[in-house]
């Protein structure tokens, strides 16, 4: 069955690296570009996962894992912070929000393949 | 009471160190650091970007990069033709190259205990790269070369509000 995944950020550049990172794997992958329309998506689509950015036009990436946290339909889902910014006030806070994991920008895609298999399992396509 | 912000030359330090960690994860490039005054960027449109973070430290960090560069990033990173790359995909990738460069300096001044928000990072294309206009004392330029490609990066350190 494919995987859902929702890559939240403002560049087209992280979220274009995300589509091709996945490309070869069974997954749909979809994009919104600030939290605010990541939340609109989450609760559109369902993903099994989320890469959410922190620093964000409109929302940010905290503010919209706390809307998803306190939205019944999508709370439990894995959000991972996928952010340049990894001081630990920053992650604190997301800990709070209960968060997934983290992946540091700079990143490569295996990280985020590892990481999705581990959280959601992920399978090639044949 | 809150911690010390930390000079200018520790956060030059770790803007270094930054470039050097994303150019080598995203773009598989080694970026070797020069003397600003080594570097001179070629005639002709160049890529302007300011991203900084705002709190108990301001920093403003500038980066320029001649088109011809910043197409040739963009083409490694997001692995596509120079020739299919429009020019707000070049901003978005010059963009953010610059949030990961400064978001690691900002996490580093965080991890001392001050507070600072990032900036959304703007980008322009301009004519040429204007000459830094900072003073020395609160400002720095270094000067970086990859893969020959070239840019400039000035940091400003600047009052607290």
């Amino acid at each position: 069955m494919d995987r859902k995944i929702l890559t939240v950020d403002d560049s087209k550049m992280v979220r274009m690296i995300v589509e091709k990172t996945f490309a070869p794997y069974n997954c749909i992958v979809t994009a919104a570009s600030d939290g605010s329309e990541g939340v609109e998506a989450a609760l559109r689509d369902k993903p099994d996962i989320i890469f959410m950015d922190i620093t964000m036009p409109v929302m940010t990436g905290l503010e919209a894992l706390a809307k998803i946290r306190q939205t019944p339909e999508i709370a439990a889902t894995p959000v991972v912070m996928l952010t340049a910014e990894s001081d630990a006030q920053r992650l604190g806070a997301a800990d709070e929000l209960k968060v997934a994991g983290y992946i540091s920008k700079p990143f490569q895609g295996d990280q985020l393949v590892l990481l999705t298999h581990k959280l959601i399992g992920l399978t090639r396509k044949k | 009471m809150s911690a010390t912000p930390p000079p200018i030359s520790q956060l030059s330090l770790w803007l270094v160190s930054s470039v050097h960690n994303v150019f080598d994860t995203m773009f598989q490039l080694s970026a070797e650091q020069m003397p600003a005054e080594n570097i001179d960027l070629p005639a002709g449109e160049t890529v302007a970007v300011s991203i900084g973070f705002a709190g108990q430290v301001n920093v403003e960090v500038l980066i320029y990069a001649p088109s011809q560069a910043a197409v040739q990033l963009a083409s490694i990173v997001l692995d596509m033709p120079a020739a299919e790359l429009d020019q707000p995909t070049v901003g978005d990738v010059m963009g953010e190259l610059g949030n990961m460069v400064v978001g690691a300096v900002k996490s580093n001044v965080s991890d001392l205990g001050l507070d600072c928000t990032m900036t959304i990072p703007s980008v322009s294309f301009v004519s040429e790269c204007r000459t830094p206009l900072h003073s020395a004392d609160s400002s720095t330029t270094l000067g970086f070369e990859f893969h020959g490609g070239k840019c400039l990066i000035e940091l400003v350190l600047k009052p607290a509000a």
